[in-house]
């Protein structure tokens, strides 16, 4: 298996507070990879490392086994694409708009959107089942139609590796679900997949991989099976769970049963 | 679009590319705009003091460009002064500045992701009218006024990028704070430069010059300022689709390809160089920055490939408007920039009322 992104001894700081020691992961072509932590434990700065959008202390990140510093922005572009938390935008453009920017990658510097372009920012819409939002307001749709527009755009850019910060913060139990599994329909398609999330469940359902990052250091990492179990996420977050296996095999965490809850 | 119409895009991407094209279909609008420009400039000739009929208008322009004499000799003269001399260089100048103006304004809202943000905010206007009062305190020349005004624009925005600089941030908040600073300096600077003013002569000209004043622009100014704010209000219409991507963030601008140091470079230089000279030719002008991209966002929509456009040719319409009524509805001129605000402020409100954007809720 070739991998689509590595980071090599990736460190990382804020003056003389450490975020980020000696950080490696490598994730192979089609997988996802899901990255636990808690909150400070330097989930987003590896994400913003990974993006080249912070430049490491030491170590480096490769994607398609080019450094990111040797490519311009633009190259970077093409091979990684981000997918933020939905926001919102000061401004109301059209969904097709927002999604038409993933093409600025592939275009000369005074050019403007072609055929080709808008053909395919129409069929990304299409193909996440949101192109009846085309010419909505980007502004007056839900967050999670905000998420499926913002990931249309990522893949409007044509890039292999899909980068998301927390994809499913902010919506409801359906669309979490629903949203992890088009997760999941792009990894078979072919996309790298890496995602940041707060729930075991959701990395036990979607993912190939697991890194668990705590106080910025690597806390284990593999099948997710492997590596979440009581034990890690105890270390991770404090908190006593039980890992349960279904009769399909499926696995998911749960708090421990304990007077407490009741 | 109709529902219907989208259906059919939708069911066939082919067509994606002829129905969805926002520059297509927001072209009438633009064409519109530039028909009516195109007429009000014409109008604003025959429209002052000295009032000319449009019957009078087309004979004096057909003989100037036939050479067949339609008029009597004097009056041909007399109108060829105040039109060729006085009202063309001045209705020219209302179009540059308002375009001017009004795009640089739209560029900055986007690139700052704020629709409240106006062409000042990194401190040129300040600059330019503190560099106009210096210039008026040394002596009355109009080109050494115009050169400082320019100048003291120039200084002031570079003095925010330094302060944003100083502390290493490529942050817009830095920038934002450098330029509140730099304002805050000019402004006070200005103010001394009032208080050492002789009260009798150059104190008079300098509160003048900063209520904005179009009646002193004259040919020369025009030519020899028309190409470099064009030269900038192009500039920052080319830059239309990157400055969406500055307004979803300069990460997110990053991770889809925008180079956003240079981007944002440029559009700080076009809109400065362009702000600036509109200080240069007629003083401070408020309001139009601000308002009219709010008034073009909602004819055309927020894309700004075909907003910045939009706002240059609204802009310019407004500014002639204003200068027309400014002219004629007194016996004695309002400032052009008191008149946009009297205007610009009602209009404002007017907008504001109808905005359907995400950050009034």
């Amino acid at each position: 298996m070739t991998s689509a992104l590595d980071a090599r001894g990736v460190s990382f700081g804020y003056g003389d507070r450490p975020v980020l020691d000696n950080v490696s992961l490598s994730v192979g072509r089609g997988q996802v990879l899901s990255l636990l932590g808690p909150n400070g434990s330097g989930k987003s700065t590896l994400l913003k490392i990974m993006l080249g959008l912070l430049q490491p202390k030491s170590g480096t990140v490769l994607v398609d086994r080019q450094p990111i510093g040797t490519l311009t922005v633009k190259q970077r572009a093409r091979k990684m694409a981000y997918v933020p938390q939905a926001h919102m935008l000061s401004f109301p453009y059209h969904v097709l708009d927002v999604v038409l920017l993933g093409r600025l990658a592939h275009q000369s510097f005074l050019e403007s959107y072609s055929t080709d372009d808008k053909r395919i920012a129409a069929e990304m819409l299409k193909r996440l089942g949101i192109e009846h939002l085309a010419l909505r307001s980007y502004t007056e749709i839900s967050g999670g139609e905000r998420q499926l527009a913002l990931i249309a755009r990522a893949l409007a850019q044509e890039a292999e590796v899909l980068v998301m910060d927390e994809p499913v913060s902010g919506l409801d139990y359906g669309n979490q679900l629903r949203l992890l599994q088009e997760v999941r329909r792009l990894a078979t398609d072919g996309y790298t997949v890496i995602k940041t999330t707060h729930f075991p469940n959701h990395a036990f359902l979607s993912s190939d991989a697991v890194l668990l990052l705590h106080h910025g250091r690597v806390l284990a990492r593999g099948l997710p099976a492997e590596v979440m179990t009581t034990d890690t996420l105890r270390q991770l977050y404090g908190v006593d769970v039980e890992i349960v296996p279904r009769e399909d095999g499926l696995l998911y965490c749960v708090p421990m049963s304990s007077s407490t809850w009741r | 679009m109709a529902s219907g119409e989208l259906k059919n895009v939708m069911a066939d991407p082919s067509m994606a590319s002829r129905d969805m094209d926002v520059t297509v279909r927001k072209l009438p609008w633009l064409c519109g705009l530039v028909l009516f420009l195109a007429g009000l400039a014409l109008l604003s000739l025959g429209v002052g003091r000295y009032a000319i009929s449009t019957a009078e208008l087309s004979r004096f322009f057909l003989s100037l460009v036939s050479g067949v004499p339609l008029l009597d000799e004097t009056r041909y003269h007399e109108l060829k002064n105040v039109i060729l001399e006085v009202r063309l260089p001045r209705i020219i100048a209302a179009i540059l500045i308002g375009a001017g103006l009004s795009v640089s304004g739209a560029a900055f809202q986007a690139m700052f992701r704020n629709p409240l943000v106006s062409p000042g905010l990194l401190g040129v206007l300040a600059g330019a009218s503190f560099g106009a009062a210096v210039a008026m305190l040394m002596g009355d020349q109009w080109i050494i006024v115009q050169v400082s005004a320019f100048a003291g624009g120039l200084v002031a925005v570079l003095l925010s990028l330094g302060i944003a600089r100083i502390y290493r941030a490529d942050s817009l908040l830095m920038l934002v704070l450098g330029g509140i600073i730099s304002t805050g300096l000019f402004t006070s600077l200005l103010s001394i430069v009032k208080a050492l003013a002789d009260p009798y002569n150059q104190l008079p000209a300098i509160v003048f010059w900063l209520m904005g004043r179009l009646s002193a622009v004259d040919a020369a100014t025009v030519l020899s300022l028309a190409l470099p704010m064009l030269l900038g209000v192009g500039m920052l219409m080319l830059l239309g689709k990157y400055l969406n991507a500055l307004s979803m963030g300069d990460e997110e601008a990053q991770t889809i390809g925008v180079n956003v140091p240079m981007i944002r470079t440029a559009v700080i230089l076009s809109a400065t160089l362009v702000s600036a000279l509109t200080v240069s030719m007629a003083g401070m002008i408020g309001w139009v920055g601000l308002v009219i991209p709010h008034i073009a966002r909602l004819l055309v929509g927020p894309d700004n490939h075909v907003l910045l456009p939009a706002s240059a040719l609204v802009g310019a319409v407004f500014l002639l408007i204003v200068d027309d009524v400014a002219r004629t509805l007194f016996n004695v001129e309002v400032p052009i920039g008191v008149a946009t605000e009297l205007i610009g402020i009602p209009v404002f409100i007017l907008v504001l009322r109808n905005l359907r954007a995400g950050w009034l809720s």
